[in-house]
């Protein structure tokens, strides 16, 4: 395909052409598994036992009596690049918010955005009117600490402590504070499940918590615990992503060893 | 009251905002709509800015009440509430006063007590990370063994002490870094990009509602 | 007999409160008595010193500090090695900073340096500026690489219009940068700079960071993107010694050398009580 006269009439931008294909056929495979998925055919799922987990760690805090701490990292939802990981981490507060209010047991949001801060209420304070139960949604529970980084780490830890958690699910962006709050919740015998897409982080989150999703596994979280047939489907076009980049890199890799720079090319268009 | 509590309304509002974000960034639509992309990222600072008032409601909401209510440990409530309100003064843009970001006293506070407490914080991930090796960095399996290995070379590879001692421990550590860790580093970077794209795509569809009131 | 196992349990379950005082106590001992360990030089600390001196006369290089207090530790002595590397060398130097305590952090290092004063002696507004915080991380960088003019309109200083000054006629948009230096501890950081700055200008990198960050950058670093990295203070110490001039990084590699010991005699504590423990059951 020659895309010379597109970019000679400046209609495409140079340099992003390749990334807009590449997301219009992420787009279109989403698009068409959602709809296979609406139809019933829904495609087999894995176990993500870090998933699986929520509802154990929350059963065992509501039996030892102690409150359960779930936040959804440390980026603003704005965030072009970390937003993403903000989102499916509130995915996941709408879960555990709707199980805390069904088991009866008090749940901790520690806030450090401020603009996530009326999202993160008005999820609790839904699941909470979902099961019939809005008499026992605390506000006060939905905790902002601070806009600082390290204030919103000793904050937390602080909370933890005082309020001896009982389960700790983090799933979302963090940073320097993801060990922090590990090993704290450990130090206090939480159970605890986490889960980040930042690479640097992930290796303190699997020392330090019973269970970590890693990397994608958190964006399929919102789809794997709603149970919804299309949401589910979704997932696959993750798979079809993965199809192309493998064919891509062991297409470069083959034509590199001929001398063929055709694909770095491509990716630069 | 029930038409604004109607999902579809914020579900248009993302859609339409993302495309003002989407389409200009590959497609050329000229200056005027690149001027309004422009506009709506504004608009998140202005938004931003706003909601530091949601923050300083919450603030005095847990506070206020642990202080008047003389709860368990309602001193650090009281400070944290007089600190607060002391550095929104001190940050005011009063140069004349010596007061603003570039006055006295805010770099006084900052140089001697955020400073220190930011450091101090940090450092605790020294404490933090050896613990939790102690605890964790077994032999359980032959996976766990294959990274107690590596990371135990990397450590070494990281102290002079090491390299002093054995002097291919360098190498060896490179090549752990180089290759192994990269190639894992590249594959955790892909399937996130798909997983946060296609997430993206379902948010744009309208179908990820987890963070619209917990999916109804 | 029945002792024997006790004693790895109580290994096993050691009071965390005892491996912290260990630490702190080998962190502390060789600030006070310094053993002296030579540091070895690593191929990237080369790669990063060899960025700045291949750099030709009049370049403009630009610094980010993309990094607040807590990065503080690990980052301000490769912030202080590479400006006076720079300072050194005939290059016009950008300040600027992507986090909003990054200024402030800049500010500190700059006024620890003291440009202006020999050895230096470098021109406020001629030699090097600091153009201080740009709002809007990522945008903020985007918007650097169209027009620095209108990003940051002002210096730190004197907040004087940038049109005022030498430095700046030559600087418009990143196409007049010839190295791009991000001191960083997360986001943003190296990622961004290169989303907006190496994928459509192809200005060259360079970067310093704390030791976690280093696996995150290395790809960029195979990649062609990032021409050389600092990771945490080891590589602080080594490229000190490149460039000449022993700092805070020197200074710490002892440290750095008996807290990394001590992990490493814990994680072999840990694995031993493991496995009699074991054994015994």
């Amino acid at each position: 395909m020659d895309i010379t006269p597109l970019l000679s009439q400046q209609i495409l931008k140079s340099g992003r052409v390749s990334g807009m294909v590449f997301l219009l056929i992420i787009a279109a495979s989403t698009a068409y598994f959602i709809r296979r998925g609406k139809a019933g055919k829904v495609p087999y799922l894995r176990k993500v036992p870090g998933l699986d987990a929520i509802d154990e760690a929350i059963g065992r805090a509501t039996e030892m009596g102690r409150p359960v701490f779930c936040s959804h990292g440390i980026a603003s939802i704005a965030d072009a690049t970390y937003g993403p990981q903000t989102i499916a981490g509130l995915s996941v507060l709408g879960y555990v918010a709707q199980l805390c209010a069904r088991y009866g047991v008090r749940l901790i949001v520690p806030v450090r955005q401020l603009v996530v801060y009326p999202i993160a209420r008005e999820i609790v304070e839904n699941a909470y009117r979902m099961e019939g139960k809005l008499d026992q949604f605390r506000v006060e529970d939905i905790v902002y600490l601070s806009g600082w980084q390290f204030g919103y780490s000793m904050g937390y830890m602080s909370l933890m402590r005082r309020e001896k958690a009982g389960a700790n699910i983090m799933v979302g962006g963090y940073w320097a504070e993801s060990l922090q709050l590990a090993e704290v919740g450990y130090m206090v015998g939480a159970m605890q499940v986490s889960g980040t897409a930042n690479t640097h982080q992930i290796p303190f989150f699997v020392v330090a918590t019973d269970y970590t999703l890693i990397g994608e596994e958190i964006y399929a979280a919102g789809a794997y615990l709603s149970k919804d047939p299309a949401m589910i489907g979704s997932i696959v076009a993750q798979d079809i992503g993965k199809y192309v980049s493998i064919a891509l890199i062991l297409l470069g890799f083959v034509l590199l060893i001929f001398g063929n720079d055709y694909i770095i090319q491509m990716l630069r268009w | 009251m029930s038409l604004l509590r109607r999902v579809e309304i914020p579900i248009a509002i993302t859609i339409i905002f993302a495309l003002i974000q989407v389409i200009p960034y590959f497609v050329n639509m000229g200056p005027a709509v690149e001027a309004t992309q422009d506009k709506v990222v504004r608009w998140t600072l202005i938004v931003s800015t706003g909601a530091l008032l949601v923050g300083l409601t919450s603030l005095l909401l847990i506070h206020v009440p642990r202080v008047t209510r003389r709860r368990t440990h309602w001193e650090y409530s009281l400070l944290l509430i007089a600190f607060m309100f002391l550095m929104t003064i001190i940050g005011l843009p009063f140069p004349e006063l010596n007061l603003g970001l570039t006055g006295y006293w805010f770099s006084f506070f900052y140089n001697n007590v955020l400073t220190p407490l930011s450091a101090s914080l940090y450092a605790i991930l020294a404490f933090y990370i050896t613990s939790a090796a102690y605890r964790a960095f077994k032999a359980r399996s032959l996976e766990a063994a294959l990274l107690l290995i590596s990371g135990t070379i990397l450590v070494l590879r990281n102290a002079p002490l090491g390299t002093f001692l054995i002097p291919q421990i360098a190498d060896l550590g490179d090549w752990i870094f180089n290759i192994p860790n990269m190639a894992v580093n590249r594959a955790i970077m892909i399937g996130g990009g798909l997983g946060a794209m296609v997430l993206g795509i379902r948010v744009l569809l309208g179908y990820e509602r987890g963070y619209l009131r917990g999916g109804e | 007999m029945a002792t024997a196992p006790r004693i790895w349990e109580k290994l096993e379950t050691i009071d965390a409160r005892i491996i912290y005082l260990i630490l702190w106590i080998v962190i502390l001992w060789p600030f006070i008595y310094p053993i002296g360990l030579p540091v070895s030089i690593g191929s990237y600390s080369l790669a990063y010193a060899k960025a700045i001196d291949d750099l030709p006369a009049g370049s403009i290089v630009v610094v980010s500090f993309d990094f607040s207090l807590g990065g503080l530790g690990e980052l301000y002595p490769i912030a202080i090695a590479t400006l006076h590397h720079l300072f050194t060398k005939p290059v016009k130097i950008v300040i600027i900073a992507i986090w909003s305590d990054g200024a402030i952090v800049a500010d500190m290092v700059l006024k620890d340096l003291k440009p202006d004063q020999p050895p230096y002696n470098r021109k406020y507004g001629e030699d090097w500026i600091f153009l201080g915080y740009a709002p809007g991380g990522e945008t903020a960088m985007a918007a650097l690489g169209k027009d620095f003019w209108s990003t940051l309109p002002t210096d730190y200083y004197y907040k004087k219009h940038v049109s005022t000054y030498p430095i700046m006629q030559n600087l418009r948009s990143a196409n007049d940068v010839t190295l791009l230096v991000s001191l960083e501890t997360g986001t943003p950081g190296a990622d961004e700079w290169v989303r907006q700055w190496y994928v459509p200008y192809k200005v060259p990198m360079i970067v310093g960071c704390i030791g976690v960050m280093a696996p995150t950058v290395a790809p960029y670093l195979a990649g062609g993107q990032v021409k050389g990295m600092l990771p945490g203070l080891r590589a602080a110490a080594e490229y000190e010694l490149i460039i000449g001039r022993k700092g805070l990084g020197v200074a710490s590699a002892d440290a750095l050398s008996t807290s990394h010991m001590v992990f490493v005699i814990f994680v072999i504590l840990g694995n031993i009580s493991y496995f009699m423990r074991r054994r015994s059951k």
